[in-house]
C-alpha cells in the first residue's frame, strides 16, 4: 500500500509526498550504521598505528591503560562523538538527509513537508533511546509497522515523517535547460523522449529499438536505416538525447 | 495541434523562470535580503502555483510536474521559513518559555516532587525498620565499607581526578534526567518508576547509613549538588508525567498532536535541567569529595545553587534583571 502525505496549502493547492515505509526507514538507517562501524573501526585500528610503532601495535591493546591519557581520549572521544552526533548533526547540515538516507531515496520532513528545524531532530534523534528498546529499534520499527505515516515514537513527538525525495526533479530542470534552440516538443512529447532517456539501459535492446522507433515515427522523424544491434541502439539513443535538447523533432 | 503549440509555447517560455528560481532557492537564505527580492519570490511563487497546476492537468504522473512540485514545495518552505534571529530566541527560550512552562505544569511539578519526597520516607521507613532490605538499594561492597564505618565517598579523589569525576556523573544525572522525560512515552509509568526508585534509594541510603552513625557525613556530601540534582531530576520527571497526560487525557487534539506538544514543551524544561546538571556534576566532581570545605560552604552552595535554578524556572531572573535596567 503506498501511503501518502498530502499537504494543503494556502493557495489551495494539494501536494503529495510519497511516505517511506519500514523497508527505506531500515534500508537508510543499516547504510548509516554500516558507515559508522566502518568509521569506529578504522579509527580504532588507526590510532594505535599511527601513536606506535607497527611491531608495539598488540602492546597498544595489551596494555592499554599504560597509555597516556590524551591517547585515550583520542582513542574513545572521536567514535563516541560519531557515535551520537552522527545522526542530528548531519540531519540538521544535509537538511533532514544522512549519507545513508541520500543513498535509499528519502529525506526528513515536517508534516507540513518542510524541512526540520533543529528542534524537531534534536527530539527525534533524542527519543532514539526509547525506539531503540528493547533491542535492535524493534519498538521502533514496531511502530513505523502500525502508525499511518510508518513513523517510529521519535517522529511522532516531533512530529516529523521520511518521505521518498523526487530524484527526478533536479534531472529534469537541467534537461529543459538544456534545451537551448527552442521546443518543438509538445509536453507529454517531451516526457516520453525523457522517459525514455531515463530508462534506456534498464530496457532490453529489443524493447528500446522498438519503443525509440515508435516515439521517433511519431515524432515526424526519418529513422536511421535499422541495422539491426547495438550500432543501432547508439544512432537512436543519439536522436532522442538531440531531440531533448532542442536540436530537432517535432511537427 | 493548437493546444500542444501552445504548450510547447509554455513550455518555451516558463524554463528561464523556474530556473531562476531554483536559482534563488539553492542560495542560503541571508538576513537581510530586501524586501524586493523577498516580494518577488512570493509572485515567483504564485506563477509556479499555475504552472504546476497546468502540468498536472496536462500529465499528471509526469516528470514535469513533480519537478515542479518540487519547486514549488521548495518556494513554500522559503516564505513560510520561521524568522531566525538566534539571540533573541534564546533569551526568549530561558527567560519567557521555559517559565510559563514550567507555571503550565506547576500542578505535575509539585505532585512528582510529593512522589519523590513520599518514596524517600518509604525507603527510609522500610530499611529503618528492617535494616537487612538495605541490600535492595545498595551494593554488597557499598554495606561493607558502611558496615567498616567508611562512606563510599571517603577518599573518592584517590580513585578518579575531579575532572574525569565530574565528566562521568553529569553524563550519568543527564542520562537518568533524559530517561526521567522520556520514559513518559509509556502512559507516565517510565517515569514514574524512576522518580519513585530515585526516591526510594535516597531514604534507604540515608537509613543505612544513619544505622552507622555516617548520614552526616552522607549529608555533608550530598548537600552541595544534591539540592540542584534532585530537584532537576523531578523536573525532568514533570515533564515525563506530562507525556503521559497528553496521551491519557489529550483533551480536544488528537492524541499524536497532544504528545507532540508536551513533547515540545518538556524538551525546553529538559534542555535547563541538562544545563544545570552540567553545573551539579562540577561541584559533584570539585566541592562535594573535597574534605577541606567546611558544611557551611556547602550548605551555603547547594542552597545557593537551588536559589539559582528557582530563579530559572520561575522566571523572576527576568524581572531581577530588568530591575537594574529600570532604575
Amino acid at each position: 500500500m503506498d501511503r501518502q502525505l498530502d499537504i494543503q496549502t494556502a493557495d489551495a493547492l494539494q501536494i503529495q509526498l510519497p511516505i517511506a515505509g519500514p523497508g527505506g526507514r531500515s534500508y537508510a538507517f543499516i547504510i548509516d550504521w554500516h558507515i559508522r562501524v566502518l568509521f569506529v573501526l578504522c579509527w580504532i585500528l588507526a590510532i594505535p598505528l599511527v601513536f606506535s610503532p607497527l611491531a608495539e601495535w598488540t602492546e597498544f591493546f595489551q596494555n592499554f591503560n599504560a597509555n597516556p591519557r590524551w591517547l585515550l581520549w583520542l582513542f574513545f572521544a572521536p567514535p563516541l562523538i560519531v557515535y551520537f552526533l552522527y545522526h542530528p548533526l548531519l540531519e540538521w547540515l544535509m537538511r533532514g538527509r544522512t549519507p545513508g538516507k541520500r543513498m535509499a531515496g528519502v529525506r526528513i520532513v515536517t508534516l507540513q513537508g518542510h524541512t526540520p528545524g533543529v528542534g524537531p531532530i534534536l527530539i527525534r534523534n533524542i527519543f532514539r533511546l526509547i525506539d531503540s528498546l528493547p533491542a535492535w529499534y524493534m519498538l521502533g520499527l514496531l511502530t513505523t509497522m502500525v502508525t499511518k505515516n510508518a513513523v517510529r515514537i521519535g517522529d511522532i513527538a516531533a512530529g516529523t515523517l521520511l518521505v521518498y525525495e523526487e530524484k527526478v526533479a533536479s534531472k529534469t530542470l537541467q534537461a529543459l535547460a538544456a534545451n537551448t534552440t527552442g521546443f518543438r516538443l509538445n509536453p507529454q512529447q517531451w516526457e516520453l523522449v525523457n522517459e525514455l532517456l531515463a530508462r534506456w539501459k534498464q530496457l532490453d535492446s529489443p524493447e528500446r529499438r522498438a519503443l525509440a522507433s515508435q516515439l521517433l515515427s511519431s515524432l515526424g522523424e526519418i529513422l536511421p536505416v535499422s541495422s539491426g544491434g547495438t550500432g543501432n541502439d547508439q544512432v537512436l539513443y543519439q536522436r532522442l538525447l538531440e531531440i531533448q535538447q532542442g536540436s530537432g523533432g517535432g511537427d | 495541434m493548437v493546444i500542444d503549440t501552445y504548450l510547447a509555447h509554455w513550455l518555451e517560455k516558463r524554463v528561464a523562470h523556474w530556473q531562476s528560481v531554483a536559482r534563488r532557492l539553492r542560495r542560503p537564505a541571508q538576513r537581510g535580503s530586501d524586501v524586493a527580492e523577498a516580494m518577488q519570490l512570493v509572485v515567483q511563487y504564485r506563477d509556479l502555483a499555475r504552472d504546476l497546476s497546468l502540468a498536472r492537468g496536462v500529465l499528471p504522473q509526469g516528470r514535469l510536474a513533480a519537478m515542479l512540485q518540487s519547486l514549488f514545495l521548495a518556494a513554500h518552505e522559503e516564505l513560510h521559513r520561521p524568522p531566525f534571529f538566534p539571540r533573541q530566541q534564546l533569551l526568549d527560550l530561558f527567560l519567557r518559555d521555559i517559565p510559563a512552562v514550567a507555571a503550565r505544569l506547576r500542578g505535575v511539578i509539585a505532585a512528582t516532587f510529593t512522589l519523590f519526597i513520599a518514596s524517600a520516607l518509604c525507603g527510609w521507613l522500610l530499611v529503618f525498620n528492617y535494616p537487612p532490605l538495605a541490600s535492595l538499594f545498595a551494593s554488597e561492597q557499598m554495606i561493607e565499607m558502611v558496615r567498616a564505618g567508611n562512606l563510599w565517598t571517603d577518599n573518592l579523589l584517590n580513585v578518579m581526578p575531579s575532572s574525569l569525576l565530574s565528566l562521568g556523573i553529569m553524563t550519568n544525572n543527564i542520562v537518568v534526567a533524559i530517561f526521567a522525560f522520556l520514559l513518559g512515552s509509556f502512559y507516565g509509568l517510565g517515569t514514574l518508576y524512576i522518580i519513585g526508585m530515585n526516591g526510594l534509594m535516597l531514604g534507604a541510603i540515608f537509613a543505612f547509613t544513619g544505622e552507622y552513625g555516617l548520614a552526616g557525613g552522607l549529608f555533608k556530601f550530598v548537600v552541595a549538588h544534591g539540592v540542584v540534582e534532585l530537584s532537576v531530576i523531578c523536573l525532568a520527571g514533570a515533564a515525563g508525567v506530562s507525556l503521559g497526560e497528553a496521551l491519557l487525557r489529550p483533551g480536544d487534539r488528537g492524541r499524536g498532536q497532544a504528545f507532540q506538544e508536551a513533547v515540545q514543551q518538556g524538551g525546553k524544561l529538559l534542555l535547563l535541567c541538562a544545563l544545570f546538571l552540567i553545573g551539579a556534576g562540577l561541584i559533584e566532581g570539585f566541592v562535594s569529595p573535597d574534605d577541606r570545605i567546611p558544611l557551611v560552604a556547602r550548605v551555603v552552595i547547594g542552597l545557593g545553587y537551588g536559589v539559582l535554578l528557582y530563579l530559572a524556572v520561575s522566571g523572576r531572573w527576568r524581572r531581577l534583571l530588568r530591575a537594574p535596567a529600570q532604575q
